[in-house]
């Protein structure tokens, strides 16, 4: 009777502490996740390792390679000069649109994709900054006075013929000065892309990789936030859903990628769908081998819609279509958003029935939260 | 030892649960206690009343509701400083205007009188500006150019969102420094806790407790959702960004905060001046936290911020929230250095529209690095 009681005693406080063991254990950050044991570290290590550090290598080559061909044109104004300053540009430009949906870390830091492509820019700060020749590229509000858009604006938009575009830098009035704020943008991409890419190329892959927890300040929780709010904001938004006026009912050309050089619009977009698909799908940079990724991921969760398909699929799927209905619109998004607005918004609706999946379905299953608000209500 | 074992965390919560024969158990307060029907008085009727805080929120409420209109119609600097004062019947509310109530003398009430007056001024002088800057409501801002930003914020040539400071600093200058260095000061907290004040059902000191809580939150307990709208809460300025700060962002919840007010209410009751003196450091603590948090926060959001508009305005608030941090009980950040901070965010040729990111990180690294917060923390709001 004795020995019973005490047994009792003890597996009543074994219990008890038991119990107070796992409460005190709530609070630590768990590594692996609710309940898959999904690998999120090789998922980031394929992610950093195999895309986005030869992405932005690529992208700093071709970003430099524009540097001296917009150099070499601001010192020798002419059509050869031109020629392949814009080739540059365009090459650097389409290479951008494979990285900007990996606005964390460093990116984030350095607020990169304001910098790099705040579109429409404003032509008139420009021509005050170059008149003036006063103005800080790095200052927080001066997004549209520099990037690839305003090097559009400069290089294409001036004029309407070359000639006179040529002209600007070579003997109109205040020629030079233009011709140093025009490199001055070409400088301020290499040296804000070039600090983005030794940080990663440094200490900040291993930072990446290792912080494998779905907290806020996960990685997992960084890029599925930084890859959705650039889908929605910046592709669906930026690109297609705000120039043709989606919300508004009317059309405004204005705010387009490429507005001064319209056939290398439609191109644009094509890259960056293609480019969230291989993201999404965890391809290499330079080939289609896959490795751990965000469809891994769903695929080990198992999340399925109503109809039994997985939501990892459902993505692939809806995304391609997405790509496919962006890849029928002309080459000239400028003349599709004036004369062929339904068509536009049927491809704009296609993109947007991405957004759900990835920015409700994705992330709830992987436990996660959206981090990003479009306005803070007070 | 049972009580021992059950005990997780470093910090016990301050509690004394080896009193025998405690009036109110701090055991039985939970995070849904109900702070109204808790603590009654002799005549069994609750003994919590905040009355007079309640009307200065109300008040502040309709200042707020006022420089709000400046985006669509010129305010009255004049009409402000009434509201501010509580002269000329300025509100809407005829029992705010008949009231022996005011904001200005809670304002910056625990510095010495030549400090308070200098704070007081400051916020005068922010609604003459935003008076004036309300009159270029009709146009665009930019550098140099007051105006609107994403068609809704009022700004001025330097960026500055006037309301912001005003509304943000208020939180700071009358419902920190109230709760924290007067209701929760020496002063309040040595008051009477024998004799019910006439007319009354509470000790002078309960009342100065539900006096410090009034601030926080007018509501039974904290914090308390809206049950009719999913995801929102009912608390209003210094209680709603306090909430929004959790342990995920390195401070504590919300509902810790009111355990540390019931707690120290009911150690009131109980005559246990030692639980409640860790109550009030733990309010102090970690009401101040929040707010560093907050600052840090809308600091990081202003450079991820899309679009002009949505950088000035979470700049202003944070601002706002740089300014108000002097307001802590022996704070971290004090009036001078938080001057200091506040000059760098805004003393460029062309305010705002001249920092750079690594401006904003600087004063950002100062808070975080005082408080030992992740200097990259954001607050989901």
């Amino acid at each position: 009777m004795k020995t019973f009681q005490w047994f009792k005693g003890a597996a009543v406080t074994v219990l008890l502490a038991g119990g107070m063991l796992v409460a005190c254990q709530k609070d630590k950050t768990d590594d692996k996740g609710s309940t898959s044991g999904y690998d999120r570290k090789a998922m980031l290590t394929n992610y950093a390792d195999n895309y986005i550090i030869p992405a932005y290598a690529e992208e700093m080559n071709a970003v430099v390679a524009m540097q001296t061909a917009i150099k070499a044109f601001a010192m020798q104004p002419n059509a050869t000069t031109l020629a392949t300053a814009r080739e540059k540009w365009l090459t650097a430009y389409q290479s951008w649109q494979k990285v900007a949906m990996f606005e964390l870390g460093p990116a984030e830091g350095v607020s990169l994709l304001q910098f790099v492509n705040t579109h429409p820019c404003t032509p008139s700060k420009i021509q005050n900054n170059i008149s003036t020749s006063s103005y800080n590229l790095a200052s927080i509000g001066s997004g549209d006075e520099q990037g690839f858009a305003a090097i559009d604006y400069l290089i294409n938009g001036l004029a309407s013929t070359d000639q006179v575009i040529i002209d600007n830098y070579s003997v109109m009035a205040g020629a030079v000065n233009r011709g140093s704020y025009l490199t001055a943008l070409a400088d301020r991409l290499v040296t804000l892309l070039g600090g983005v890419q030794q940080q990663w190329n440094g200490d900040y892959r291993n930072t990446f990789v290792n912080a494998t927890g779905t907290d806020v300040s996960s990685s997992t929780s960084k890029l599925v936030n930084s890859y959705v709010l650039y889908y929605e904001r910046f592709l669906r938004s930026g690109k297609i859903g705000l120039p043709v006026g989606a919300m508004t009912g009317f059309s405004k050309p204005e705010l387009m990628e490429c507005y001064y050089s319209p056939q290398n619009s439609r191109g644009m977009a094509d890259i960056g769908m293609a480019a969230m698909i291989k993201v999404f799908k965890g391809e290499s940079f330079s080939n289609t081998t896959s490795g751990p990724s965000m469809y891994q991921y769903m695929v080990t969760l198992g999340n399925k819609d109503n109809s039994g398909t997985l939501i990892a699929d459902v993505i692939v799927k809806e995304m391609n279509e997405a790509a496919q209905a962006v890849h029928g619109l002309d080459a000239d998004l400028k003349l599709e958003f004036m004369v062929s607005r339904p068509k536009v918004l049927q491809a704009y609706q296609q993109m947007q029935e991405v957004v759900p999946l990835i920015k409700v379905d994705m992330v709830s299953a992987m436990g996660i939260s959206i981090t990003y608000v479009d306005n803070d209500g007070d | 030892m049972a009580v021992a074992l059950f005990s997780c965390n470093k910090d016990d919560n301050g509690e004394n649960n080896n009193t025998p024969q405690l009036k109110i158990s701090y055991n039985s307060l939970t995070t849904t206690t109900n702070y109204l029907t808790t603590f009654k008085g002799a005549d069994n009727n609750s003994s919590v009343d905040f009355s007079g805080q309640a009307t200065r929120v109300a008040m502040l409420k309709e200042l707020d509701a006022y420089m709000k209109t400046g985006v669509t119609a010129n305010v009255d600097a004049q009409k402000m400083k009434d509201m501010f004062e509580n002269k000329n019947s300025a509100f809407s509310n005829a029992s705010l205007n008949t009231s022996d109530k005011n904001i200005i003398s809670k304002t910056a009430q625990s510095f010495d009188v030549t400090a308070s007056d200098a704070e007081k001024n400051q916020f005068k002088t922010w609604m003459d500006a935003l008076a004036t800057t309300s009159t270029a409501h009709g146009q665009t801002a930019s550098a140099g150019t007051a105006g609107l930003l994403d068609t809704k914020y009022l700004v001025d040539a330097k960026g500055f969102e006037y309301g912001q400071f005003i509304q943000k600093g208020l939180m700071g200058a009358m419902m920190m420094d109230q709760i924290c260095n007067i209701y929760l000061g020496s002063e309040k907290q040595n008051a009477d806790n024998k004799a019910i004040v006439t007319g009354k059902n509470y000790t002078q000191l309960e009342h100065h407790w539900d006096e410090a809580y009034g601030y926080l939150t007018q509501n039974e307990y904290y914090p308390k959702p809206d049950a009719a709208n999913a995801g929102k809460y009912l608390e209003t300025y210094l209680g709603s960004y306090v909430r929004q700060v959790t342990t995920a962002e390195g401070g504590v919840n919300g509902s810790d905060i009111y355990r540390a007010f019931l707690v120290g209410r009911a150690a009131i009751v109980n005559n246990d001046n030692g639980t409640r003196t860790n109550q009030i450091a733990y309010i102090r603590t970690n009401v101040e936290k929040a707010i560093a948090v907050i600052a840090v926060s809308y600091l990081n959001k202003t450079k991820t911020a899309t679009t002009n508009g949505a950088k000035f305005h979470s700049l202003s608030e944070g601002t706002g929230f740089v300014y108000a941090l002097r307001y802590a009980y022996s704070a971290k950040i004090s009036a001078t250095q938080s001057n200091q901070l506040l000059s760098q965010l805004m003393s460029k040729p062309n305010g705002f529209w001249d920092l750079t990111n690594a401006d904003i990180d600087a004063v950002r690294d100062v808070i975080a690095n005082a408080f030992g917060i992740n200097k990259e923390v954001v607050v989901n709001h």
